[in-house]
C-alpha cells in the first residue's frame, strides 16, 4: 500500500494549488463581469470586478434579429460533432497502422504527414481557397470539417499512446487468429481510453474556437459559426464588448462540459493496470 | 498465399488509405501550391496570368532582408523559452494534480481555464499585471525596493520574454492534460514494487513514472517545437509584434508579407525557409527517437 | 465512451433535423427580370446599422432584390475574407468600402470601372458627386455613399468642473485645445484632458494640415519632409509633453478603447464624424452628463481644415448583373444619408434648401439631448470654407505606410527611439514598401 498523506500535508498542497487555480480563472472572472457592464464602463481604470450597473441586457441582446446567434451554436455543434465523429475511425487507425503494422517507409511517411504541421495555416489560406472552391466545398460546413478531420497531430498523439501498449497483446491476440482490425477493435481502441479522451476534448476545443477556417471558407451569414458570428458584435466601427463577453460566456459552457465529462478519465492509473506482464 | 509479412504491408496501407487521400487534398496540394508560387511575383491570385516566373530571387532577397532575419531570431528565441517552460510547468502541474488533494476535480479544472479564456479577456488581464506604471506585479516589485521594475511588454528589451510567459501560462493546458493521460500508463503494481525496495518519491519518479511516458513525452517535445515556430495569435493579441519589431516572429512576419504587403510570392519562400527550418529540427530529434520508443 | 458518442449522435441528429428545414429560401421578387437577389457584401461594423436594412427597403420599392451578405472585419494583418473570395471568382454584385481600403481591390483587378456603365445608363457621376467619388488612374470605380468628416466632441460636465467656458468653433485651434485640455486633465489622475485612439493617421494627421503631400512627383514617399517630422512629435507630445492625452505608455499598455470618451472621464474627442454617434446612442453609451460638439483644430496661422473619409459603393468584377447593380449603386449613394444614421451626403448637386431641411429634420433630432443647435452642426460638418484631406493614405503601399508609422511612431512613443532616427526608419521603410508595391 502506498503511505497515506498526512492531513497538514494534503491542506497545504491544496491550498498551493487552489492559489495557482484562483490566478488561472483572473481572465474568466473578468470576462463574465464584463458581459454584465454597459459597454462605456467596462475598460474604465482601474477596473472593477464587481459591475457598478449590473445589466443583463448584453445576453438579451445577443438574441436580437440582427444576428443569427443560436443558428450559428447549433451550426457550430453540428460542425465539432461531425468532425468529432469522422476523426475518432480516420485517426485511430491510421495511427494504429503506424504505431503496431511494420511496412518499408513507415518513418519517412510519418515524417511527410507531420509535415503539414510546419505551416502557418494562415500562409496558405489564397491556394486552400482555390483548391476547396474546385472541390466545391467553399461556403459549406465541409470546408471547416474535412482538413480538421486530417489533423496529423491526433495521429501522432494515438501513435505514442499506442506504442506504449505491449505489443505482446497483440501477437497473443494474432496467434488466436485475430485480424488486425479486430485486434484494433478489440484490443488496442478499448486500452486507449484516456487518449480517445484526450483527442475529443482537444478536437472539441479546436474546432470550436476554430476561427481562421470558418472566416475565410464559410461566407453565407447563415451558415457561419459562432467564433466568426463572435466578431459580427461590432457597432459604431469598434468591438461591442460588452456582446462580445456575453457570448464568449455563452460559448465557454460546452467547453465546460465536455472538460467535466473528460475528467474522469484522467485519473490517474484506472485503465491500464495489468498491462505491463 | 501472402506472406504475414506481405499482408501486414497491405492492411497497413488499406488502413492509412482514407487518411492519405484526404491528407493530400487538403493538405498537401495547398502546400505545394504556395511552393510552386514561391518562385513567382505573385502579388494577387486573381492576376496570376500577369506574374513571371523569377527563380530564386526570393529567396536571394530573404538574406538581406532585415525584417525576415529579426523575426527568424525572434521565432528561434521564443521557441528555445517557451518549449522548456510549456513542457516543464505542463509535467508539473500534472504531478502535483495528482497527489492527494481535496477538491481535486475542481482544482483540475480551474488549472485548465487559461487554455479556453477568451483571448480578449487574457490579454486585458495580463496587461493589468504587467502595466508598467500601474500594474499589480510592478506595484509589487516596487514595494519590496526595486526602484527600476521591468516595463515587460511595453520595452523591446523585455518584450518577448513577457510574451513567453503569457504563452506558456495560456498554452499549458496542451500539455497537462496529455501528461495526465499519460500518467495512467504507469501501473500501479510498478509504483508500488518501487516503494516497498525503500525508493522515495523523487527517485520514484525519475525511475519508474518517466520512463513509462517517455513515448507521450517525445510527442509533445515535437510538437511544441513546431507549434512554437509555427502559433502566432497569441502574440498578434498582446503586441502585434511590437514594440518595434521586437515581438515580429517568423508567422506574423509571413502573414503580415502575404496580407498588408501583398507580396504573395515573397511570403511563399519565407514559408517555404520556415518549412525547411522546422523540418530540419524535427528530423533531429526523430532521430533521436530510440531514446523514447520501445 | 460508448455513451459519450451515443449522446453526441443523438444530439446531431435533433440539432440537424430542426435546423435542415430552416435554411433561407430567397424571395422571388423579381419584378425587374431579376433571376437572382444583388448580393451586398459588408462588412459587420457597418452592417449594425439600421441603414442598410432601409436600403434593402428602398432597393425592393424600386424594384431591385438586394440581399446582405455580413462579413466580420479583417483584424490587423489577418486576410481580407471578401478580396480573397473575390479573387477566387465567387459572386458578389455590390461593395461599400472607404476610399483608403479600396487599393488591394483596384490592384487585384476585381473591381468594375464605372465609365462604361455610367455612359449606357446615361449617368452623369460628376454632376452628381462631383470629386467625391473614387478614381483610379484616372477613370470612376466608385459612387460615393457619404462623407465622413472629423468633428471634435467634448464633455461639458468636466468643463464646468475645470471652470473653463465651453469652446467656439471660431478660431478652434490646437493651441487652444492643448490649453484647455490641459487644465481639464489636471482634475484628477483618472481625468484625461483628450483622448485619441491609437490610429495610425493622427502621426501625419498634422503635416497634411499644414499642407503636406504623402507622397512626392517620382512617387517616392515625402516623409523626409520636416512637417512630417513635426507632425509625428505634435502627437506624442500631446500625451508625453503636454499631458493632455493619456501617455503613449499607459495608453498602449492599458488598452484603452477607442470610445474610451464614452466612459465620461475624458474631455475632449477629435475623431472621424461617426463619433457622433457616440452622444446619439444612448442605450449604448448611457450618460447623464451634456456633451458639445466642434470642428476639428486646426494649427494657428494656417487655413481652417478637416480630415476626411469618402466610402464608397463598387461593384465587383464577378458580377453577373453589373448594369442593375450599377443602377443600385447610384440609387444607394444618392439616398444613403436620408436613411437615418446621420450621414453627410457627397453629393455636390443638393441645392441650399435641401441641406438646410436635412439638418433642420434629421440630424438636428438626434442631438436634441444635448441641445445642439443648427448653427453648431454648421460649423462641424457643413462649412465650405473648410480644406478637406483624406484621412489615411490612399496611395501605393497604403496599408503598410500605415504599418510603418505605427511600429516606428511606437518606438518614439515609449521613448526607446529618437526623433529623427525614426523619421529617417520611416521615410526608408515606406520607399521600399512603394517599391515593392508598384
Amino acid at each position: 500500500m502506498i503511505e497515506r498523506y498526512a492531513k497538514p500535508k494534503k491542506i497545504i498542497l491544496t491550498v498551493i494549488m487552489l492559489f495557482l487555480g484562483i490566478a488561472n480563472i483572473f481572465p474568466f472572472i473578468f470576462m463574465l463581469s464584463s458581459s454584465f457592464k454597459p459597454l462605456n464602463q467596462i475598460f474604465i481604470y482601474p477596473i472593477k470586478l464587481i459591475p457598478e450597473t449590473f445589466i443583463t441586457e448584453n445576453y438579451k441582446a445577443l438574441f436580437d434579429d440582427q444576428y443569427m446567434f443560436i443558428r450559428w451554436y447549433a451550426n457550430t455543434i453540428v460542425m465539432v460533432v461531425t468532425i468529432i465523429l469522422l476523426k475518432l475511425f480516420i485517426v485511430s487507425i491510421t495511427a494504429y497502422a503506424f504505431s503496431k503494422l511494420h511496412f518499408p517507409g513507415r518513418e519517412v511517411l510519418f515524417l511527410f504527414l507531420l509535415s503539414s504541421m510546419m505551416i502557418p495555416p494562415d500562409a496558405i489560406i489564397v491556394p486552400k481557397y482555390i483548391i476547396f472552391k474546385w472541390l466545391g466545398i467553399t461556403d459549406t460546413m465541409w470546408a471547416v470539417v474535412l482538413p480538421s478531420i486530417f489533423d496529423v497531430f491526433f495521429v501522432f498523439l494515438l501513435r505514442q499512446f499506442f506504442m506504449s501498449i505491449p505489443d505482446s497483446l497483440s501477437e497473443a491476440a494474432l496467434i488466436d487468429g485475430a485480424n488486425h482490425f479486430m485486434i484494433y477493435r478489440k484490443v488496442v481502441l478499448p486500452l486507449s481510453g484516456p487518449a480517445i479522451t484526450t483527442m475529443i476534448m482537444f478536437t472539441f476545443i479546436w474546432a470550436w474556437n476554430d476561427y481562421m477556417n470558418p472566416y475565410i471558407f464559410i461566407t453565407s451569414p447563415e451558415k457561419q459559426m459562432i467564433s466568426v458570428g463572435m466578431k459580427m458584435f461590432q457597432i459604431n466601427n469598434s468591438v461591442d464588448y460588452g456582446l462580445l463577453m456575453a457570448a464568449a460566456t455563452l460559448v465557454l459552457v460546452p467547453v465546460m462540459i465536455v472538460f467535466m465529462f473528460a475528467q474522469r478519465y484522467f485519473v490517474e492509473g484506472i485503465a491500464t493496470t495489468g498491462i505491463k506482464s | 498465399m501472402l506472406s504475414r509479412k506481405q499482408r501486414e504491408m497491405y492492411t497497413a496501407f488499406a488502413f492509412i488509405a482514407p487518411y492519405l487521400i484526404g491528407y493530400l487534398l487538403f493538405h498537401f496540394f495547398p502546400i505545394f501550391l504556395s511552393f510552386i508560387i514561391s518562385v513567382t511575383d505573385v502579388r494577387y491570385i486573381s492576376r496570376i496570368g500577369d506574374a513571371s516566373f523569377v527563380g530564386l530571387r526570393n529567396y536571394l532577397e530573404l538574406f538581406s532582408d532585415t525584417e525576415f532575419t529579426n523575426s527568424v531570431k525572434n521565432s528561434l528565441l521564443f521557441s528555445i523559452m517557451y518549449v522548456p517552460g510549456v513542457m516543464l510547468v505542463g509535467l508539473v502541474l500534472a504531478v502535483l494534480i495528482n497527489k492527494k488533494l481535496y477538491a481535486r476535480n475542481l482544482l483540475r479544472g480551474m488549472l485548465f481555464m487559461p487554455y479556453v479564456s477568451n483571448m480578449v479577456a487574457v490579454s486585458v488581464v495580463w496587461s493589468l499585471l504587467m502595466d508598467p506604471t500601474g500594474g499589480v506585479i510592478n506595484n509589487v516589485l516596487r514595494s519590496i525596493g526595486i526602484d527600476n521594475p521591468p516595463m515587460w511588454l511595453m520595452s523591446t528589451k523585455t518584450s518577448l520574454v513577457s510574451v513567453v510567459i503569457i504563452a506558456v501560462w495560456q498554452g499549458v493546458g496542451l500539455q497537462f492534460v496529455t501528461f495526465l493521460a499519460a500518467f495512467q500508463n504507469v501501473p500501479t503494481e510498478l509504483k508500488e514494487a518501487a516503494y516497498i525496495d525503500g525508493t522515495n518519491g523523487f527517485q520514484n519518479f525519475i525511475h519508474v513514472t518517466l520512463p513509462c511516458i517517455r513515448s507521450q513525452t517525445f510527442l509533445l517535445m515535437i510538437t511544441s517545437v513546431i507549434t512554437s515556430l509555427k502559433n502566432y495569435t497569441i502574440v498578434q493579441v498582446l503586441t502585434e509584434g511590437g514594440p518595434g519589431t521586437s515581438t515580429t516572429i517568423l508567422p506574423l512576419n509571413i502573414v503580415n508579407t502575404a496580407f498588408t504587403s501583398f507580396r504573395m510570392g515573397y511570403a511563399c519562400a519565407q514559408t517555404v525557409v520556415m518549412f525547411v527550418i522546422v523540418m530540419a529540427i524535427t528530423v533531429l530529434q526523430w532521430s533521436g527517437r530510440k531514446r523514447f520508443e520501445d | 465512451m460508448k455513451r459519450i458518442l451515443c449522446l453526441l449522435l443523438i444530439a446531431l441528429l435533433v440539432i440537424s433535423s430542426v435546423f435542415a428545414g430552416g435554411s433561407k429560401e430567397t424571395s422571388d421578387n423579381s419584378e425587374a427580370g431579376q433571376s437572382k437577389p444583388l448580393r451586398f457584401a459588408i462588412k459587420a461594423s457597418e452592417a449594425g446599422r439600421a441603414e442598410n436594412l432601409r436600403l434593402v427597403e428602398l432597393a425592393k420599392e424600386n424594384g431591385i432584390d438586394v440581399e446582405l451578405v455580413t462579413y466580420p472585419d479583417p483584424g490587423a494583418g489577418e486576410a481580407d475574407k471578401l478580396l480573397i473570395s473575390l479573387m477566387a471568382g465567387d459572386e458578389f454584385d455590390l461593395v461599400l468600402s472607404a476610399h483608403s481600403n479600396m487599393n488591394p481591390f483596384y490592384d487585384a483587378g476585381v473591381m468594375t470601372c464605372l465609365d462604361d456603365l455610367a455612359a449606357d445608363a446615361g449617368y452623369d457621376i460628376a454632376a452628381v458627386f462631383g470629386d467625391y467619388p473614387a478614381q483610379f488612374d484616372g477613370k470612376y470605380y466608385g459612387l460615393p455613399a457619404f462623407v465622413d468628416i472629423a468633428i471634435t466632441i467634448y464633455n461639458k460636465d468636466l468643463f464646468d468642473r475645470a471652470g473653463i467656458p465651453y469652446p467656439e468653433s471660431e478660431n478652434w485651434t490646437w493651441e487652444k485645445f492643448i490649453e484647455v485640455g490641459q487644465k481639464i486633465s489636471a482634475l484628477g489622475d483618472d481625468i484625461y484632458g483628450a483622448f485619441n485612439p491609437l490610429w495610425a493617421h493622427y502621426n501625419y494627421m498634422l503635416a497634411m494640415q499644414k499642407g503636406a503631400s504623402h507622397y512626392k512627383e517620382d512617387g517616392t514617399s515625402n516623409y523626409d519632409d520636416p512637417l512630417f517630422k513635426e507632425a509625428l512629435e505634435f502627437y506624442y507630445d500631446l500625451g508625453n509633453k503636454y499631458h493632455v492625452n493619456p501617455e503613449y505608455l499607459v495608453q498602449e499598455s492599458r488598452q484603452m478603447p477607442l470610445e474610451y470618451f464614452t466612459s465620461g472621464n475624458v474631455g475632449m474627442s477629435v475623431a472621424g464624424g461617426w463619433t457622433s454617434v457616440w452622444l446619439t446612442d444612448m442605450e449604448k453609451y448611457p450618460r447623464t452628463w451634456k456633451a458639445g460638439v466642434l470642428p476639428m483644430p486646426y494649427p494657428e496661422g494656417y487655413p481652417k481644415s478637416t480630415s476626411v473619409v469618402v466610402s464608397s459603393f463598387w461593384v465587383p468584377e464577378t458580377s453577373t448583373q453589373k448594369e442593375l447593380a450599377f443602377k443600385c449603386a447610384a440609387l444607394f449613394a444618392e439616398n444613403m444619408y436620408k436613411m437615418g444614421s446621420g450621414r453627410i451626403p457627397a453629393r455636390v448637386d443638393l441645392t441650399q434648401e435641401e441641406i438646410d431641411s436635412y439638418i433642420e429634420n434629421d440630424l438636428l433630432n438626434a442631438f436634441a439631448f444635448d441641445g445642439i443647435t443648427v448653427d453648431e452642426i454648421r460649423a462641424m460638418w457643413f462649412d465650405p470654407e473648410v480644406k478637406i484631406f483624406d484621412e489615411k493614405v490612399t496611395g501605393p503601399a497604403a496599408a503598410e505606410i500605415n504599418k510603418i508609422f505605427m511600429t516606428e511612431g511606437g518606438l518614439y512613443g515609449i521613448g526607446e527611439q529618437d526623433l529623427d532616427t525614426t523619421m529617417m526608419n520611416i521615410k526608408e521603410k515606406a520607399d521600399k514598401a512603394i517599391a515593392n508595391a508598384t
